[in-house]
């Protein structure tokens, strides 16, 4: 069964995969745009750091350590889940009629049916800055701390992931949501960036309890860092991540299931 | 003139339609602009002044231009350009008996002038009382930042005009629109923080490219950081690139128009 869907996975990525790279030219400039926009992006934390040095009691080694996981994380997610970009296009279109005949889960189609290769060129950037991150914020490499790591950033894509999902799912209420889904994940990527402990309370309880991704890097940094800066949250949290991942995947799968039920098509 | 502000409001009306989609766009521009003041508060702690920045300057600095990224954020013109060529709708645009870069720019002035109205505005006004930011100097320079933000949406139109027109040729230019866009204009614009902040090398390359024009020119010249002769010549170098960049998508769509005809639609 499962083995089943992993075939059909990849044949139904493979299939569009092999359409997109009819076009050479435009698929390179894509990969080329993205590799390009991470390492600006990169740049201008790199002009700040290097003017402040310290974030926060932050050493600039942590801050780039801490933009790396959330950056690693983002970029899996991108892979997985950027279908969900612009999955107003389903409703509007009419498309989604066509999705539900389909003898397998619509979600799974969504997700297997688009899959855009362009984004391993953002994963591979990603890759490469964490690894440099990692060795720059002296973190010693044991089979503990790999294994930590590993499970860290499968949590932290998941996380992302889940936020898409349920973004993405408004839109079965709304019709539209536009690049609402795009910014919301950029907002919380960039909120994630830097350590929580510069948000007031209220916006530390934001991206604890409501939009978790403080699960994606601050909390799990605790641990590999050794900071132990908690901010009055269980010391617990630094081990959270799995969990809550595992939590919101429930709430956003559900959530998308109540979206379906009380879907009606645009008749368009 | 009446036909483009026809376009102008029309687009102006179509944005009206998606309500929900506006508030939640805002809270998550609200929840953007946190991240960067409060980013900037924790950076400024101990710290009087940096490069002639004082707190109150830099947060006021930060909060203009995070406002006016939002113009970088919702103008997708070389986005519609696009989907235009793509769907063949180009060849009903060529027919009008109007100008299809003006009614372009009329176009995106429409959704624009909403973002500003019922986005950019609330969310200073909240940013400005929350936080005690500063007022520009003088009367004189309101007006003149007004002018700048003007002359910087049009280059910013510019350079996403001649990325669409790039679509005749291409059959995708969403990399060249990151490339450009979210490479070269996040990095050069100074939205994060200013030019002055910068390393000497990117400096120096900002200085060259048109895109310090956007956001970087306007803002300085709100917090007076640009006064008397910078100013003049701030808006000098904005007018002259709106002149270049204006006349590089005549000349691009000019080219890519004939490319057309010859393929006969």
């Amino acid at each position: 069964m499962v083995r089943r869907y992993i075939k059909l996975y990849f044949l139904l990525a493979g299939a569009y995969v092999r359409s997109r790279l009819q076009y050479r030219l435009s698929f390179g400039l894509m990969c080329f745009g993205i590799v390009i926009s991470e390492i600006c992006l990169l740049g201008l934390l790199g002009a700040l750091l290097a003017k402040f040095r310290t974030v926060n009691g932050w050493t600039w080694a942590e801050v780039v350590f801490l933009y790396g996981l959330g950056n690693l994380a983002y970029s899996f997610m991108r892979i997985l889940g950027s279908q969900l970009d612009d999955f107003d296009r389903y409703i509007i279109r009419g498309e989604l009629d066509g999705v539900l005949i389909k003898p397998v889960p619509p979600l799974f189609y969504i997700l297997a049916n688009r899959v855009e290769l362009i984004h391993v060129s953002r994963a591979l950037t990603s890759v490469a800055i964490f690894v440099v991150a990692f060795h720059l914020s002296g973190i010693r490499w044991t089979l503990d701390v790999a294994l930590f790591t590993l499970t860290t950033i499968l949590s932290g894509t998941l996380i992302m992931f889940t936020l898409m999902l349920i973004s993405a799912t408004v839109a079965l209420w709304t019709t539209k949501s536009g690049k609402l889904t795009d910014l919301l994940i950029s907002a919380t990527k960039e909120a994630t960036a830097f350590p929580i402990s510069i948000y007031p309370l209220a916006v530390r309880l934001l991206l604890t309890f409501v939009l978790p991704v403080a699960f994606v890097t601050y909390y799990p940094a605790q641990q590999l860092l050794q900071k132990g800066e908690f901010l009055g949250m269980p010391e617990l949290f630094q081990f959270g991540a799995p969990v809550v991942a595992l939590v919101m995947l429930c709430v956003s799968y559900l959530f998308w299931c109540s979206g379906l039920r009380r879907y009606h098509s645009t008749g368009s | 003139m009446k036909k483009y502000l026809t376009f102008t409001l029309k687009a102006f009306q179509r944005t009206l339609t998606y309500r929900f989609e506006l508030w939640m766009e805002l809270f998550i521009n609200v929840l953007f602009m946190l991240v960067y003041v409060y980013l900037w508060k924790a950076l400024y702690t101990g710290r009087t002044s940096v490069e002639g920045y004082d707190l109150n300057g830099i947060l006021t600095y930060i909060v203009v231009s995070q406002t006016l990224l939002t113009f970088t954020f919702t103008l997708r013109i070389s986005r519609i350009i696009e989907e235009k060529v793509r769907t063949g709708e180009v060849v009903t645009d060529l027919m009008k008996p109007i100008d299809f870069q003006l009614m372009t720019l009329a176009t995106a002035a429409g959704t624009s002038s909403h973002t500003a109205l019922f986005n950019m505005l609330p969310k200073f006004l909240l940013f400005y009382g929350a936080f005690g930011l500063s007022l520009p100097p003088s009367p004189l320079t309101v007006f003149l930042f007004f002018i700048s933000v003007v002359l910087g949406y049009i280059i910013l139109f510019s350079i996403e005009f001649i990325i669409g027109i790039f679509a005749f040729w291409l059959v995708e230019i969403r990399g060249l629109y990151a490339f450009v866009i979210w490479g070269l204009a996040m990095l050069f614009s100074g939205y994060f923080l200013p030019l002055e902040f910068y390393p000497d090398f990117l400096a120096k390359i900002a200085v060259v490219l048109p895109f310090r024009a956007i956001i970087y020119f306007p803002t300085a010249i709100y917090t007076g950081q640009l006064i008397g002769e910078s100013l003049v010549t701030a808006l000098l170098i904005q007018l002259t690139w709106v002149a270049v960049l204006v006349g590089i998508g005549r000349l691009a769509y000019r080219a890519a128009f004939r490319k057309l005809v010859i393929q006969g639609g």
